[in-house]
């Protein structure tokens, strides 16, 4: 699946109160992730003036409204916008997470964790299936931040996320930051993980910060990358040639130096198994 | 296959406080309204209940962050306490699925009910009503897809009009707004009011003034065109429905001002049919047949 597909280098996930320091620091910054969810919906115009002022930038769309567990079709309107986006963006990938975030009478709006059972598996690679009927282009599952598992299941998280992408022949967003975290919260060593998963199906790495609070680690994005998570960067590229690393930050922005200087670490962590 | 039954169980245990509070009290009641099997029912009776109830709150925090990045002065105003009333906000307005924006649909629903908080008086903050109606209006018209549409519609429609029409000829058309437009009387002046308050200030006390804010979607572009009117230009827009030609309109403006000659009727007619032209070179309106 990792044949063909482009090396993007290390990005950013685009907010619009850093869009100005993203195109001041252009050559700082590889590419952008996109939030798919902003632009299915959003005035033409207000899309297109975005992208046009992002041209130089390849153009990565991140969703979080497919929730591809959900037991129950994708919705097929939130499919045609997604192709169409994709098509306007000309992305070498884009992807959404291993969860579900919605059910026919509530929408969470925040990505919940799944049952890991035969029967999840199934709904996942169903919907993947729906997906991949609509959309040619590849598709990445991303590992979600979860505060409490539900328990009893069929199989680890490590095993559910390995079949799912072996399934669906889907690439892996790994993200190091939700394993750390988990990881803390959930009390396991976080390399037994990565030695339980294909790493030769990381596409991309997502980075970022947590913040201790409600008595445990949180996936704020709003926090500087922990050493530790740095260490299983280090981990994950030494391991698998990647194709791309984005840096997440949602709010609590600093200084756009430190920014630049967290890609710049992480590039050199890419730069040093390439 | 009832994995649906459980998420949808799910779901309402995270969203829903009452229901919350019936699951951690008896998770059996709670679980006998699905279609679960006994594996299920173990699988969400051995939930981790202080993490789950961590996760709920910050569901709930979350849906409210979201509504409040619509209106950011309005945020500022805010009592320090406003998340005292986030439990209610997601008790009254349980979080159901719907087409467009996440955003402009929790926007326009915590609108609704931070309206709803200062109209009942259980939100008591100087200029709190004017600042939450100017940002809902700049927000929706900019960032309705359907808004947007219309926009565009009328500007569509306007380009197929004739380039200079004749006074007779505007009578006998039916000037007609839409909702791209958005025309909000305010009882003091809110554009000043809003520079003070972006910059950091709080103005000590606001005068009274009436002021009619017209909030208009520029048609194939992403901005949105702010303006004061007077309020003769915001009552005659407020008669373009579409539904009536020029001339009853002028009849009935005329009517009201107690207008009986003919020169005055005439002279009120190229009053209006001029602001009518330039409404329409505006986009603000079209005229319809």
């Amino acid at each position: 699946m990792k044949n063909g597909l482009p090396h993007l280098g290390v990005g950013l996930g685009h907010r619009p109160p850093l869009h100005q320091e993203i195109i001041r620091n252009r050559e700082h910054i590889d590419f952008l992730e996109i939030i798919t969810d902003q632009h299915l919906y959003a005035v033409p115009e207000k899309s297109e003036r975005l992208f046009e002022s992002l041209k130089d930038f390849p153009l990565v769309p991140h969703g979080v409204g497919m929730s591809v567990g959900t037991d129950m079709p994708l919705d097929e309107d939130y499919l045609d916008r997604t192709a169409r986006l994709l098509g306007r963006t000309e992305s070498a990938w884009f992807s959404d997470h291993l969860s579900f975030t919605k059910v026919p009478d509530t929408d969470i709006g925040q990505l919940t964790p799944l049952w890991f059972t035969e029967e999840a598996l199934e709904v996942v690679c169903r919907n993947v299936g729906q997906l991949k009927s609509k959309i040619d282009t590849p598709f990445l599952l991303e590992n979600i931040t979860y505060y409490f598992p539900l328990p009893n299941g069929e199989m680890t998280e490590a095993e559910f996320i390995t079949r799912s992408l072996d399934k669906t022949d889907c690439g892996l967003l790994l993200d190091v930051n939700n394993l750390h975290i988990n990881s803390v919260n959930l009390g396991y060593d976080p390399y037994d993980f990565l030695r339980s998963i294909p790493l030769e199906r990381v596409v991309e790495v997502h980075i970022g910060g947590g913040q201790q609070m409600l008595g445990m680690l949180v996936d704020t994005h709003g926090a500087s990358v922990h050493p530790e998570v740095w260490e299983i960067l280090k981990f994950v590229v030494a391991n698998s040639p990647i194709k791309g690393i984005v840096l997440e930050r949602d709010q609590d922005f600093p200084d756009f130096r430190e920014i630049v200087e967290t890609l710049k670490t992480a590039r050199e962590i890419l730069a040093s198994h390439s | 296959m009832s994995m649906i039954e459980m998420q949808r169980l799910l779901s309402r245990v995270l969203t829903d406080a009452d229901f919350r509070q019936v699951f951690v009290n008896d998770p059996q009641e709670a679980c006998g309204a699905y279609v679960l099997t006994s594996k299920e029912v173990d699988s969400l009776k051995a939930i981790d209940r202080v993490r789950m109830e961590s996760y709920a709150l910050m569901l709930r925090d979350g849906r409210v962050g979201l509504g409040l990045k619509a209106f950011p002065v309005t945020s500022r105003l805010l009592p320090p306490d406003f998340h005292n009333f986030s439990m209610r906000y997601v008790s009254e307005y349980p979080p159901v699925p719907g087409p467009g924006a996440p955003m402009v649909l929790e926007a326009m629903t915590l609108y609704r009910f931070i309206a709803r908080l200062v109209a009942e008086g259980s939100l008591d903050v100087p200029y709190l009503r004017e600042v939450l109606e100017y940002e809902k209006n700049l927000f929706l018209i900019g960032n309705d897809l359907e808004v947007a549409a219309l926009a565009n519609a009328c500007a569509a429609a306007n380009a197929c009009l004739p380039e200079d029409l004749t006074e007779d000829e505007v009578r006998r058309l039916k000037p007609c707004s839409g909702g791209h437009v958005l025309v909000s009387r305010f009882g003091l002046n809110v554009i000043e009011l809003l520079s003070h308050l972006s910059n950091g200030r709080k103005p000590e006390a606001c005068p009274e003034e009436e002021t009619y804010i017209l909030f208009l979607k520029i048609p194939h572009h992403a901005g949105v065109s702010i303006s004061r009117l007077n309020k003769v230009t915001a009552n005659l827009l407020g008669l373009c429905s579409g539904e009536r030609t020029t001339a009853e309109l002028l009849a009935e403006l005329a009517s009201d001002a107690g207008i009986a000659s003919d020169a005055g009727k005439a002279e009120l007619a190229v009053r209006c049919v001029g602001m009518l032209k330039q409404l329409v070179k505006s986009n603000i309106i079209t005229f319809r047949q």
